[in-house]
């Protein structure tokens, strides 16, 4: 498939931002060197990004770089998510996870004393989110939680989405890589989908 | 932690890399693979088979590091060789530093000459002389002034100034030019394939496409492209194929 894509110039015009800008954060390393397509066009050689990512990318820099300085923000979008722990106490405390989720996550098998890797903290993450949906009863998270431990491992910290749906009345939920092309037949509702990469940014930051 | 103890050559010798806290060199040393370091004087010559990390580096005579650079401040007075890229802080050359890969810096500046072949990422780029740089410098602010034939593949940034040198032969820096690229090499043009910057100022630029918002070619220069957002100007003696406001 075709990628839609977007010059250099009309990403700078439609964001508002300088070539220094971009140039800054090129360095930095918080827009990853393959998203830079060189293409030649009548003009000349021209410089072209995957339309939806960059916009994305863009944007979430630009909101975040007010508190956050350029060199913690590569951190947070580099995928390496090895070494990040913390303990259990500390993050319901802080708020990144419910009190419920953690327990929910306990009660289910896992031993949380002590320091909690990253990926399980994720695994929370994600149930909290599923929760707080309120469309999710118990054992349906327990099948979330399952489809998480068995599956997300395999994707090497690539971007990924989890798909929670229904169909009459039936739950499944499903994993896939970023970008997704799936489509469903029509009495299937999809109940919610949550990106495994944004929480995997959004809980470098709470951590 | 281990211990670091110094290590001072006088004359010429031999021997084994390793963990070092001060190296002193006067006269010339061969190491037979990687050195860290803490701090790091040469005088004459120190010949590296490996990488070289040190916190501080300065060099007068002639460096060639086999491996990569992992330093604070990188000085050199003199030659620098370097085949495995450099990722440094501070990069200060007078005379001439190639490195074979890519530079990673905060700071260069250079009077001399500087080449690599896939690269640089700095703050800030301040050079005199001549430069060679396959692929891309990408830096904040770029200063040059020409001394001779440059080549630059692509060029970002936020400022970006390109000037002939005025520093004419029999000055100091127009010496160590003399010595390293021989007389008559001290009217160059710089030729690059695109440069992109808020603030362009180009003189003596033979470059395909210039991108910016305020660009300013001047003298000498011959633009196949000039796109700019704010303003442009077209100094005398300069050639502009194409210009347009985007």
């Amino acid at each position: 498939m075709e990628e839609d894509l977007i010059s250099k110039k009309d990403l700078l015009e439609l964001k508002g931002i300088s070539y220094g800008q971009l140039y800054r954060w090129k360095r930095k390393n918080l827009i990853p060197e393959e998203w830079f397509i060189r293409k030649s066009t009548y003009t000349g050689q021209e410089t072209f990004f995957p339309r939806e990512k960059i916009l994305l990318r863009v944007d979430r820099i630009k909101n975040m770089k007010d508190d956050t300085s350029l060199n913690d923000l590569a951190d947070v979008f580099s995928p390496d998510i090895k070494g990040v722990t913390s303990d259990a106490a500390g993050l319901v405390s802080s708020g990144v996870v419910s009190r419920e989720a953690l327990d929910f996550y306990m009660e289910n098998g896992a031993n949380v004393s002590g320091t909690v890797d990253f990926v399980r903290i994720l695994y929370v993450y994600v149930l909290d989110k599923a929760f707080r949906t309120n469309e999710v009863s118990m054992d349906e998270c327990r099948l979330l939680l399952k489809t998480l431990e068995q599956s997300y491992p395999k994707f090497g910290g690539k971007g990924c989405a989890m798909y929670f749906i229904r169909k009459m009345g039936a739950a499944s939920c499903m994993l896939s890589l970023n970008p997704p092309e799936i489509y469903f037949d029509e009495n299937v509702k999809v109940v919610f989908r949550i990106d495994l990469g944004a929480c995997v940014e959004e809980l470098k930051i709470k951590l | 932690m281990e211990t670091r103890r110094d290590l001072k050559v006088n004359g010429y010798m031999s021997l084994s890399g390793g963990i070092y806290n001060d190296v002193e060199v006067n006269g010339g040393v061969e190491l037979s693979d990687a050195v860290d370091c803490i701090n790091l004087y040469a005088n004459g010559m120190i010949n590296i088979n490996g990488g070289l990390k040190a916190d501080y580096a300065r060099i007068k005579g002639k460096a060639y590091v086999k491996g990569s650079l992992d330093c604070g401040d990188f000085i050199v007075s003199g030659r620098a060789d370097i085949d495995g890229g450099a990722k440094v802080k501070k990069l200060g050359i007078e005379g001439s530093a190639v490195v074979k890969g890519a530079i990673d810096a905060e700071e260069i500046t250079v009077k001399g000459e500087i080449k690599s072949s896939e690269g640089i990422n700095a703050e800030s780029f301040h050079g005199m002389g001549r430069f060679r740089i396959e692929g891309l410098l990408n830096a904040d602010k770029i200063r040059m002034e020409i001394f001779a034939g440059c080549r630059v593949g692509e060029m970002g940034g936020q400022e970006i100034t390109v000037k002939r040198s005025r520093y004419r032969l029999g000055r100091f820096v127009g010496k160590i030019l003399r010595v390293l690229f021989g007389p008559g090499f001290h009217d160059g043009l710089l030729e690059a394939d695109t440069i992109e910057g808020d603030e362009i100022y180009l003189e003596y630029t033979d470059a395909k496409i210039v991108r910016g918002r305020n660009v300013t070619i001047g003298e000498g220069c011959r633009i196949g492209l000039v796109e700019y957002k704010d303003t442009f100007r077209q100094g005398h003696r300069a050639i502009v194929e194409q210009s347009k406001k985007v």
